[in-house]
């Protein structure tokens, strides 16, 4: 008997494909309309589900398709029914920890505070980050013409560069630039934060920062992660309650990133031409492959393996992942996650291979959590990654907002890790020691930021008092 | 009320906290050293009496047969991070050592890394320099025997190949000398000269094709002992740098570790118990 393209086995599994991809999809755009800041804050992560939903249902629909990475054919299947439930669970989390109730707290008192009981003074903090930065961003630049070939100008890869022609200060971009984007996303901020205008210096940078990246052969992906990062902030100030008559009209503002971002997307797209039409020549027959195979299968195809090992074939070993995950990586300098998923999909010498040369593929989250928990725990895993991931973004606005400046320096790098933990399933960075060395950082700069905030409150509130308290506490211990 | 889009003086904010911290430091002083103190010297104290643990990393080669590996590189990881690898060479080690089940415990936890498609580095732990540099061969050893049964039948076929030509050769050897012979008696025997040389003609022809069978066949044992030669077939070895280092017990490092923390931990109490005391009266 012949079965037609639209009889009830083959209809089925696409229509719960298309009602599970459609639901998170409206949830998404609902959040980007009613709050556009926190779609903003999460762009990193909402980009990212988005991409590999797509993907994901292209191979679940259109399977099976070939997979170029993965040397086999992937696909067809029901694999987008756990990833937009890990990312259903995702989203529930943020719009906790984020509810309207949570962030009315924030409206209190916490507008110009700092400005109030600081009296301005010498060094300006804007001023002092910005001649920082400025200068770092033209030694960049002045290595880059110092240290040999111009990427863009001679073809070579970005990572070619890296590895043979990057100065100690490129090293240093590679290793922290999304961390220093946001840095400057939280200066050109605050001054809106206090009721004045965006300082424009600061994008000024993040801008010669871009075109730094544009120069020495960066693509997407850079300039995806930089810019996501540097657009944090201003999602934290969307966020903010606003009182009284001050109030700013959240489409306004990202009227005002229109053109930036419009410039950037420019950015890109000659980036991308620049790179499969110069650099890789030789690929130029192979172009509509190549794109369907970045576009369409390499966001989808780690966890459609995973997907089929745990939930189809019940083949998971979590005592396995953990060791591999922690214990035993491959390399235990960079992301274990992919290195472990890795070695599960592809025969281990092609593996090892691969990472040896430095390759990774896309994916990572929410893959490792069922590798190490199975079918159902694995939930249990994605939602408490999910908490960890929006009350830690919550902790992040809740600093923005209140002009918690050190302690927003101090967070960064924590912020980065728990981004990547979310976007690229990258765990082991947790339990390094110079994680633990920052989180405690950050915890003592939190707690003295804190704690000398209040004590300021007491002493404006009572300073008389507030002295005598200071002076006489070590005789009440 | 001040103008809110103002500028921050960073010394003024930098400063504030800082001073602050100190304070909480200063009223708490006795308490934050003492307690840090205390702790490291805990710490000191108890990591001490841990037994010795050294460790020793070693760059395995791979065994070969032939110019080929005995077992690829991830099948032999794979094989040496079997339990039943591990058990055997646990019992190695422990027979050795008088079976005492702590140290088998200790030598069990070893761990093979691929470096490159023949070398691995071999990381094992033991109570001593020397036990640990035993367990290093033992596992070695336990490896060399697991991969004889592949290397056998592989050297076998070698030797038998070997003997045929040793034999074959032999047999040329032979003929040569029997033709050497039959060259010498020859005029004696004959008087007529054509026959006699004709016979030398034949004789000649026959030693040149002799020789030809005969240094084809040098020549392949030549290349069949090369082929079972030590530069060719060998069995996995290690490589002469062995670094042995002392992992436990490292007070020292642990109670800095413990300092570091006991430090962070009264500086949080320091500044989170000021404000209370402050908010009481």
């Amino acid at each position: 008997m012949l079965v037609s393209w639209w009889s009830f086995e083959t209809l089925l599994p696409a229509l719960l494909d298309i009602v599970a991809i459609g639901f998170i999809l409206a949830i998404m755009m609902r959040i980007a309309v009613s709050r556009p800041g926190l779609a903003v804050m999460v762009f990193l992560v909402f980009f990212s589900f988005v991409w590999r939903l797509i993907s994901v249902f292209y191979i679940d629909a259109f399977g099976p398709v070939f997979s170029e990475e993965l040397e086999r054919y992937v696909g067809p299947g029901l694999a987008v029914l756990p990833l937009a439930a890990s990312q259903g669970l995702f989203i529930a989390a943020l719009l906790v920890s984020f509810r309207p109730q949570r962030l009315q707290a924030l409206a209190t008192g916490s507008r110009g505070w700092l400005a109030g009981v600081l009296p301005p003074g010498r060094f300006d903090l804007s001023n002092v980050a910005f001649w920082v930065v400025l200068v770092y961003v033209l030694a960049l630049w002045i290595e880059l013409r110092l240290s040999g070939p111009i990427p863009l100008l001679a073809g070579i890869e970005r990572f070619d560069y890296t590895r043979q022609y990057g100065g100690p200060l490129h090293q240093r971009l590679v290793e922290w630039g999304p961390m220093l984007a946001f840095q400057l996303g939280l200066f050109m901020t605050l001054p809106v934060l206090r009721g004045g205008r965006f300082d424009l210096r600061f994008a000024a940078l993040f801008g010669a920062l871009l075109i730094y990246l544009f120069v020495v052969g960066h693509r997407f992906s850079s300039f995806y992660s930089y810019s996501s990062f540097f657009i944090i902030p201003v999602g934290a100030m969307l966020l903010r309650p606003q009182k009284g008559v001050e109030q700013r009209n959240p489409v306004r503002i990202l009227c005002y990133f229109g053109l930036p971002a419009a410039g950037l997307v420019v950015l890109i797209a000659a980036a991308l031409i620049h790179s499969y039409t110069v650099v890789r020549g030789s690929e130029i027959d192979l172009v509509r492959f190549k794109l369907t195979q970045r576009i369409l299968v390499q966001q989808g195809e780690m966890w459609w393996a995973s997907y089929e090992r745990v939930f189809i074939n019940g083949d998971w070993n979590g005592a396995l992942a953990m060791f591999k995950l922690f214990v035993d990586p491959f390399n235990p300098a960079t992301n274990s996650t992919m290195q472990f998923l890795m070695g599960q999909a592809l025969p281990l010498d092609r593996a090892h291979a691969l990472l040896t040369q430095g390759q990774t593929y896309t994916g990572g989250w929410p893959e490792v959590l069922f590798e190490i928990a199975g079918p159902v725990g694995g939930f249990f895993l994605v939602a408490a990654s999910a908490i960890l991931f929006s009350e830690f973004m919550f902790l992040l606005t809740r600093c923005i907002i209140e002009e918690r400046y050190a302690t927003c320096f101090f967070l960064t790098p924590i912020l980065y890790a728990v981004a990547i933990c979310v976007v690229s399933g990258m765990v082991n960075s947790f339990v390094q020691l110079t994680f633990m060395v920052k989180l405690a950082l950050a915890v003592l700069v939190y707690v003295m930021e804190d704690r000398w905030r209040a004590s300021r409150v007491a002493s404006t509130a009572n300073p008389t008092d507030a002295a005598v308290v200071f002076e006489r506490a070590p005789q009440h211990e | 009320m001040n103008d809110t889009s103002a500028s921050i003086s960073s010394v003024d904010y930098v400063g504030g906290m800082l001073g602050y911290l100190g304070q909480s430091v200063r009223a708490r002083l006795r308490l934050i050293v003492l307690g840090t103190l205390i702790a490291m010297l805990v710490v000191f104290v108890v990591d001490r009496t841990r037994p010795a643990v050294y460790s020793a990393e070693a760059t395995m080669q791979l065994g070969r047969v032939d110019g080929a590996d005995v077992m690829p590189m991830q099948s032999t990881v794979l094989h040496m991070n079997s339990a039943p690898f591990r058990r055997r060479v646990a019992e190695a080690i422990g027979s050795a050592g008088g079976g005492d089940k702590a140290e088998e415990r200790l030598f069990d936890n070893f761990t093979v890394r691929p470096q490159t498609s023949d070398l691995a580095s071999l990381t094992v732990n033991g109570p001593s320099e020397q036990r640990t540099t035993e367990a290093l061969q033992a596992i070695l050893r336990t490896l060399n025997a697991d991969q004889e049964k592949l290397r056998l039948p592989v050297l076998e076929e070698l030797n038998t190949q070997m003997a045929l030509i040793d034999a074959n050769v032999a047999s040329l050897m032979k003929v040569r000398e029997t033709l050497a012979s039959m060259d010498a008696v020859a005029p004696s025997s004959s008087t007529d000269p054509a026959s006699l040389a004709l016979r030398r003609v034949w004789l000649l022809d026959l030693v040149s094709r002799n020789e030809d069978r005969l240094a084809v066949a040098t020549s392949e044992r030549r290349a069949l002992a090369t082929r079972i030669g030590p530069s060719k077939t060998y069995p996995a070895t290690l490589g002469d740098d062995v670094t042995i280092r002392q992992v436990s017990p490292r007070p020292f490092r642990y109670a800095a570790f413990a300092g570091a923390i006991a430090l962070l931990a009264l500086l949080l109490y320091a500044m989170m118990s000021k404000p209370r005391r402050a908010r009481m009266r």
